[in-house]
């Protein structure tokens, strides 16, 4: 005998018996409880059912439903999870590659922190991972999850604090500190509008929007500063913190705030 | 022998073979939409009832299940064979609850109306008051509690599975719903029927 069957013998109104219920029971506390009393809670929850009266027009209503899944995005979030991982790292390969060219006639930064952007598509990969895993399969527990995405928020942040200021004779000193960290931010932002479209389109709608939102921007700001690492020849740490470092907190936080705005006045 | 062939079948003398969830499920990423229709016709009214335990109005709870549906064909590619396919159906249907619950930033106080102008058939009375006893006692349990009890006596889920879902381990499920159980008891009182089939009193805790 075991939960099963108890539970079975309970739906059908009986209370089990016998020596290989006792023997179960000894072991299992929840089907104790159940039997206990010639099993009048288990009696009673058999009863609790609601009555069912499956609605005729729900597989027309569905059917409508499946018809209006059409087009590229639909296409996009109906691929299995390692395609729309796969779709994800070629956009943001294609940004870094484009966006982390040196600007016409400029200059590259003195030295590629290579252990660092090495890290930086790491941590976003990861936590792209957990965003996107699909239902039903092992995920980190939330604790961990959070700590990806705090990681991902925090690994600019790093960077600029451990990056050694090597300004390129051709940098552009006629600028002020504040229009430098300017420019990158709004450089890198722009940069990664496509891989936020892009992330959206693969977005089934399978988890709670504000905490994808809120990861999606984290990742978007280490694409942006791994761009920002190939690209920008100043590497002041004050410069980084204030120009790259900030790009993934300030998308998260937009992106939370809007879709709690949105979700306020849709209620 | 994998999972797929240990699934749900109902086998019926002199028909042919029923088909296995996962046999459908695989037969529907393959393009078979009659596959997916027989999937709905099965789990439909399951899913139905899920929704109605904690949420009254069943204009709602349709709503889910159809969105559950929408869910299942949008991630029909991440569906592995080798997998259970009912276990991963609730978990998607109970995400969309949970999701359905935050949205609404409160949990059900009340009673709600659970008829609708289709005429109820005979019985159906009884049996709805019974529901919304255990209903109401359900969500009057911790919810670590009665989404163990749910999926594992309502559903019919193994507690591996239930613990599995919920990333909990197998004896951490089966504690869970014995403390919900012990709590339901404690709630449901007057209402549980007396050991010489009568009951224990009316009203009661309801």
């Amino acid at each position: 005998m075991d939960c099963a069957e108890i539970r079975d013998a309970l739906l059908s109104g009986s209370a089990p018996a016998g020596p290989g219920v006792e023997a179960h029971v000894r072991e299992c506390e929840a089907c104790a409880e159940l039997l206990r009393d010639r099993g009048e809670l288990g009696k009673a929850l058999s009863r609790g059912e609601a009555p069912s009266q499956p609605n005729p027009d729900l597989w027309s209503s569905l059917e409508g439903a499946l018809r209006a899944e059409s087009g590229p995005r639909a296409w996009l979030r109906s691929r299995a999870t390692p395609v729309r991982l796969l779709i994800a790292a070629l956009v943001a390969s294609a940004i870094v590659t484009y966006g982390g060219r040196a600007a016409e006639g400029g200059v590259a930064p003195a030295e590629r922190p290579l252990v660092w952007l090495v890290a930086f598509t790491l941590v976003g990969f990861a936590c792209l991972s957990v965003l996107v895993a699909p239902l039903g399969r092992p995920r980190p527990p939330p604790g961990v999850r959070l700590a990806i995405v705090l990681a991902a928020l925090a690994l600019p942040l790093l960077y600029a604090s451990s990056s050694v200021a090597s300004l390129a004779p051709a940098s552009p000193q006629q600028f002020t500190f504040a229009e430098q960290a300017l420019g990158c931010f709004a450089y890198g932002t722009f940069l990664v509008l496509p891989f936020l479209f892009v992330v959206w389109a693969l977005d089934r709608g399978e988890r709670p929007f504000l905490g994808l939102v809120a990861g999606v921007g984290a990742v978007a700001g280490l694409v942006a500063n791994v761009a920002l690492a190939l690209h920008c020849p100043n590497t002041e740490p004050a410069h980084i913190a204030a120009g790259h470092a900030t790009i993934g907190g300030a998308l998260a936080s937009l992106g939370a705030l809007v879709v709690l705005v949105t979700s306020k006045f849709r209620s | 022998m994998g999972a797929a062939s240990a699934g749900n079948s109902e086998v019926c003398s002199g028909a042919p073979p029923v088909r296995t969830d996962e046999e459908l499920m695989l037969a529907y990423t393959r393009g078979d939409g009659a596959a997916f229709k027989e999937l709905f016709q099965r789990y439909a009214p399951k899913l139905e009832r899920l929704m109605l335990r904690e949420l009254y109005a069943r204009e709602e709870a349709n709503d889910l299940v159809q969105q559950t549906f929408l869910q299942l064909h949008r991630a029909r590619l991440d569906f592995d064979p080798a997998q259970r396919f009912k276990p991963w159906l609730y978990t998607i249907a109970l995400n969309l609850k949970r999701e359905h619950f935050r949205r609404r930033r409160r949990r059900p106080e009340v009673l709600g109306d659970v008829s609708d102008e289709r005429p109820a058939p005979a019985g159906a009375h009884e049996a709805l008051e019974a529901h919304h006893s255990i209903s109401w006692a359900l969500a009057q349990i911790p919810e670590e509690n009665r989404s163990v009890i749910e999926l594992h006596w309502f559903d019919g889920l193994s507690f591996a599975e239930v613990a599995k879902m919920l990333g909990i381990g197998a004896v951490a499920a089966k504690v869970r719903a014995h403390r919900g159980y012990q709590r339901l008891r404690k709630l449901l009182g007057d209402d549980l029927e007396m050991p010489d089939g009568g009951n224990r009193g009316a009203g009661g805790a309801i």
